[in-house]
């Protein structure tokens, strides 16, 4: 089932890849970037291993091919996969929620 | 220049080859890891780590980038860190509508190579910059590019 949460509920995000020192922390500034630019606050980016996701953590953005193991870290959280680096939805999802109070919600 | 631990450099000229003739993604990855043997950075078996990295998930990042790195089982086998850079002019199939003109080898444990990968994620977000470093027959132009100052995000509220 889709999961979704409150934007208000969420004080991180993790960025999971393979390795956990490569592309994960590259995608992990690209969204510190962006959530200053967008002037949010309060909210903490970090990055892991996909097999490394703590079991509590609330919204993680995953590559797809990475997704299912991401899933089984934190069955819990929602989880928003992108397959291209250079477009990663998960970033207006996340931004859209947190400046209108909304929900961070997994596509259906 | 921006720099890593002890003084070094983030990216080391030493480490850059331009205008390499095209090959397959393999012998790049063979290429990069070598580079990164030679200069102290990784222990051999890292370049068995780069190669099943780009078997289960290929490194490709778009605009030309590629960024190949070890897999998680390899993260002990780096022993400093270090970058490599080399430029295929004409390009390399890297995967389906995947053709890498810049690959960045990487060996790395902490974040200290942070600088690099926002310089090169905002690469493959430019085109313009990702055509220079594609193109450019000056091993400085790569060197600053990739090293140049970036804005401090290190805001973690805890």
């Amino acid at each position: 089932m889709a999961k979704s949460i409150r934007a208000a509920d969420v004080d991180c995000i993790y960025i999971a890849c393979e390795a956990g020192f490569g592309s994960s922390l590259m995608v992990t500034s690209q969204l510190k970037k962006r959530l200053k630019q967008a002037g949010i606050k309060g909210v903490a980016v970090r990055h892991a291993p996909a097999i490394e996701v703590p079991a509590d953590a609330k919204v993680v953005v995953v590559h797809d091919r990475l997704e299912a193991v991401a899933r089984r870290s934190a069955p819990q959280a929602v989880m928003l996969p992108f397959s291209n680096f250079m477009s990663i939805p998960a970033f207006d999802i996340i931004i859209g929620a947190l400046t209108s109070d909304g929900e961070i919600a997994e596509r259906a | 220049m921006p720099e890593g631990p002890e003084g070094r450099s983030l990216v080391s000229p030493d480490l850059v080859r331009l205008g390499l003739p095209s090959t397959d993604r393999r012998s790049a990855v063979l290429l990069a890891g070598e580079l990164l043997v030679s200069a102290g950075c990784v222990r051999p078996e890292y370049v068995d780590g780069m190669l099943a990295r780009e078997g289960t998930m290929s490194t490709y990042l778009g605009n030309g980038v590629a960024m190949p790195h070890g897999d998680f089982g390899a993260r002990d086998q780096v022993l400093r860190m270090g970058i490599c850079v080399l430029q295929y002019p004409d390009g390399i199939v890297w995967g389906p509508d995947e053709l890498a003109t810049l690959v960045v080898g990487l060996a790395a444990t902490e974040e200290e190579h942070i600088t690099v990968l926002m310089n090169l994620a905002e690469v493959i977000e430019d085109e313009a910059t990702a055509r220079l470093l594609a193109t450019t027959d000056d091993v400085a132009v790569i060197v600053e590019r990739l090293t140049r100052p970036v804005e401090d995000l290190d805001d973690d509220p805890e």
